[in-house]
């Protein structure tokens, strides 16, 4: 397997559009479902928004340094995307009516996806943000410091939040 | 919060569905295509126009010095303005965001 290095330099160097494809193969499953959470599943438009952060990692790789890691780099970019398309308005799914006693039986993998995704909304978008990048994509809180800018004794506060009010409305809800 | 709580709520947040979706690699790659034809249709046009003002001064090379003369003696807010009109437009036809 090629690395992302070795890819990108391809990429700058000679527009190699066959290594950009295998560089999205490799990222679109955390990058889509990076944005899933964080428009608490309009899958839909996080899909839309993955492809304009494609985009521009495309239009912006001359200007990777790798003085940090391609994938958190890319998150960066996808979650100022995302910010980007959180100014127009978007729909906000309720979910007090949700069932979440089901997340204790035996479901698909993607409709446990989907109420997680849901459950996202009792969070704020920077306790989304950090609770998401920290433990699902399981990156280091420096790492999520330097994708969303927020100091990090922030980002700590913001990822045991978020943990603590997703605790409290799932045992509310169960 | 308790510890089995914390890990029951890490389970839950990993990602449980591995997207690889061949069609949503195509359309990126597709919508880039598109974007650089658009683009060099767009500098072949600025060229076509640019050569088609600059051969036919060739043959009248003399005359034409007269009226660079006649532009350089105008206002210098109107050099200034035309000139930076033509450096916007070629850093919008050379930026990649375009």
């Amino acid at each position: 397997m090629v690395d992302d290095n070795t890819l990108i330099a391809r990429i700058i160097s000679n527009g190699d559009q066959h290594a950009y494809a295998t560089l999205i193969k490799k990222y679109q499953g955390p990058i889509r479902q990076f944005l899933r959470r964080l428009t608490t599943g309009e899958q839909a438009t996080a899909d839309d928004i993955a492809q304009e952060a494609f985009l521009r990692i495309y239009q912006k790789l001359d200007t990777f340094l790798g003085q940090s890691s391609f994938s958190t780099w890319a998150h960066k970019i996808a979650y100022n995307c995302f910010l980007k398309y959180k100014q127009k308005a978007y729909h906000q799914y309720e979910i007090d009516g949700f069932d979440f006693s089901i997340l204790e039986a035996e479901i698909e993998d993607i409709e446990r996806d989907l109420i997680i995704e849901r459950l996202m909304n009792c969070l704020d978008i920077a306790e989304r943000t950090c609770v998401t990048l920290s433990v699902s994509a399981g990156m280091s809180h420096q790492e999520i410091s330097t994708i969303t800018k927020f100091p990090l004794g922030t980002v700590k506060s913001h990822i045991n939040r978020g943990k603590q009010k997703l605790i409290d409305k799932i045992n509310q809800k169960l | 919060m308790n510890t089995n709580d914390d890990s029951f709520l890490n389970s839950l947040l990993q990602y449980h569905t591995r997207l690889v979706d061949q069609h949503f690699v195509d359309n990126i790659i597709n919508n880039i295509k598109a974007k650089n034809k658009f683009r060099l249709k767009v500098m072949a046009v600025a060229m076509f126009l640019a050569c088609s003002l600059a051969i036919p001064l060739i043959g009248s090379i003399t005359e034409e010095f007269s009226l660079f003369n006649a532009f350089t003696s105008l206002s210098p807010y109107i050099i200034t303005s035309f000139l930076l009109s033509m450096v916007g437009f070629s850093a919008w036809l050379t930026n990649e965001n375009f």
